[in-house]
């Protein structure tokens, strides 16, 4: 099947706007998260995800509005964990993501064990997205551009040194707070896409990637975010064109970049 | 005027007295070198000048104000030993991070302008490092990016410079030129300086005052003073006395 024909379809062209969107936003925002070592806390708000999804299923609202307080909570847990409690950001994501996901079972559990619906949260189905998730993900991803553009040069002071940054009379705390604020959006949005399981990589690998050619933050913004989109375009194409899923397809794609890019970056540094 | 007041302050590190009962002020134009044991509390201190630490108790006034209420942050040039947070694969420019110093005070859209720029391609140019403008700072040396921290640090022309061991990862040439730079800060700009350094025999040759720490204030005045203090003399004992003084002279 050629990509115009494949395009044809109302159903692919929901993923690959809704996909575009949410790759740009997982792009540019997983470049802080990666250089602040906090690459992990999407995986941790992605469980805490798991249990919004479960709690939505039980009180039958929709669980990706369901989820959004509950990873806002999430989020504002781990922040809170490494400033009052002083825990190193794995340990308080570690504690936040375990909570998340005995919350998901235990709730599973009272509602009668785990159903179809759950697990197309757990790994996700963009083929699957619909009219208004699409609208939901292009309101909520430009307006989260947005807050990045408004808050960009705090957002890279603070990534490049705290202390520094704070020196220099920039609020911190704000900063970290619309960091986590950004980052729960983004993993509930992306959810849909490659699911609670896998979100984490679609907020680490294209950044990473990026990283290994970039030769300034503005070149790795545009490079995140071209891997990003070129990955979930390719993995809809593929997953539609050979039956495969559609999350797991966008993660390989984005690891073979990753591999591509780190090679590019070795034979570089030999020559 | 005093740029930095320091009442009675402790500050306490899970329960333990880091140090306690500290009082001291910096005037305008004092470049004050602040030496000490490791483990002293000399950056502890700076840090909660700084409002990077909070205080068990008392009160730090930097330009009158605490740190914690104070907005006017472009006054104030800090070099730390060494970046806390600072990720290898930042791929940020050179010349990138030496203007975040620049766009820190900036309101939305924060842009450079000519000025700035010809601000930016001065700061590099004191500190050597002009061939490395568009270089990843990641894949720079130690040395190489102390040096760009200090660009970024003096491109404002701070009036208070608060320098925590600066130059311990740089070459002896680099160094000298370092303290040139801040001594033509201090004595043509009268900006403050407060400077942690092991070094008090370069530091003797530019510093006005020294404050010796070790968990409180052992000493805090002029060299002279100090070379000519017995209390000291009995406290370091008049070899290291000398040490101090004979390298200062």
């Amino acid at each position: 099947m050629e990509f115009i024909e494949f395009l044809n379809y109302g159903f692919v062209q929901r993923a690959v706007i809704a996909g575009s969107f949410i790759a740009v936003l997982c792009s540019i925002l997983g470049m802080f998260l990666v250089l602040r070592r906090l690459s992990l806390i999407g995986d941790g708000l992605a469980h805490v995800t798991f249990g919004g999804v479960a709690l939505g299923l039980l009180f039958k609202v929709s669980p990706l509005y369901a989820s959004i307080p509950v990873v806002l909570l999430g989020g504002y847990g781990i922040l809170k964990l490494m400033e009052r409690a002083r825990l190193y950001g794995d340990a308080a994501i570690g504690i936040v993501s375990a909570a998340g996901i005995a919350l998901g079972v235990l709730i599973a559990s009272i509602a009668g064990g785990f159903n179809v619906d759950l697990f197309s949260y757990l790994f996700g189905n963009i083929l699957a997205v619909s009219r208004e998730e699409v609208a939901l993900s292009a309101v909520m991803s430009l307006t989260v551009l947005t807050v990045i553009g408004l808050f960009y040069h705090e957002l890279i002071s603070v990534t490049f040194d705290e202390d520094l940054a704070k020196v220099s009379g920039i609020k911190t705390k704000t900063v970290n707070t619309i960091l986590v604020v950004l980052t729960a959006v983004t993993v509930v949005l992306a959810m849909r896409l490659v699911g609670v399981m896998l979100v984490s990589a679609l907020l680490i690998l294209p950044a990473v990637s990026a990283f290994q050619a970039a030769r300034s933050f503005k070149s790795a913004i545009l490079l995140s975010s071209a891997f990003g989109v070129l990955s979930v375009l390719a993995g809809i194409f593929i997953s539609f064109s050979w039956n495969l899923p559609a999350g797991a397809t966008i993660v390989l794609l984005n690891i073979g970049i990753f591999c591509a890019m780190f090679l590019f970056n070795r034979i570089r540094v030999i020559r | 005027m005093q740029i930095v007041s320091i009442e009675n302050l402790s500050v306490k590190y899970n329960s333990t007295d880091i140090f306690s009962g500290v009082t001291l002020a910096v005037n305008a134009g004092d470049y004050v070198a602040l030496a000490g044991p490791n483990g002293s509390g000399k950056s502890t201190l700076i840090k909660t000048m700084l409002g990077l630490i909070e205080p068990a108790a008392g009160s730090v006034k930097i330009f009158g104000v605490s740190p914690s209420t104070f907005a006017d942050w472009q006054k104030v040039g800090y070099i730390p030993q060494r970046l806390v947070s600072f990720s290898p694969y930042f791929p940020a420019t050179v010349e990138e991070v030496v203007s975040m110093g620049l766009l820190s005070g900036k309101r939305f859209p924060k842009r450079l302008s000519s000025k700035d720029n010809e601000a930016i391609d001065r700061a590099l140019s004191l500190m050597d490092i002009t061939a490395l403008k568009d270089k990843k700072i990641g894949e720079l040396s130690g040395g190489q990016q102390q040096r760009v921290i200090i660009a970024r640090a003096v491109i404002n022309e701070p009036e208070l410079l608060i320098l925590d061991e600066p130059t311990t990862a740089v070459d002896p040439e680099t160094r000298e030129k370092f303290f040139a730079v801040i001594d033509v800060l201090n004595k043509n700009k009268n900006t403050t300086v407060m400077l942690i350094t092991h070094d008090t025999g370069s530091a003797g040759r530019y510093a006005s005052k020294l404050l010796y720490f070790d968990r409180r204030v052992v000493f805090y005045g002029t060299f002279k003073d100090f070379c000519e203090s017995e209390n000291m003399a009995e406290y370091f004992g008049p070899g290291s006395q000398h040490l101090i003084c004979h390298r200062h002279d």
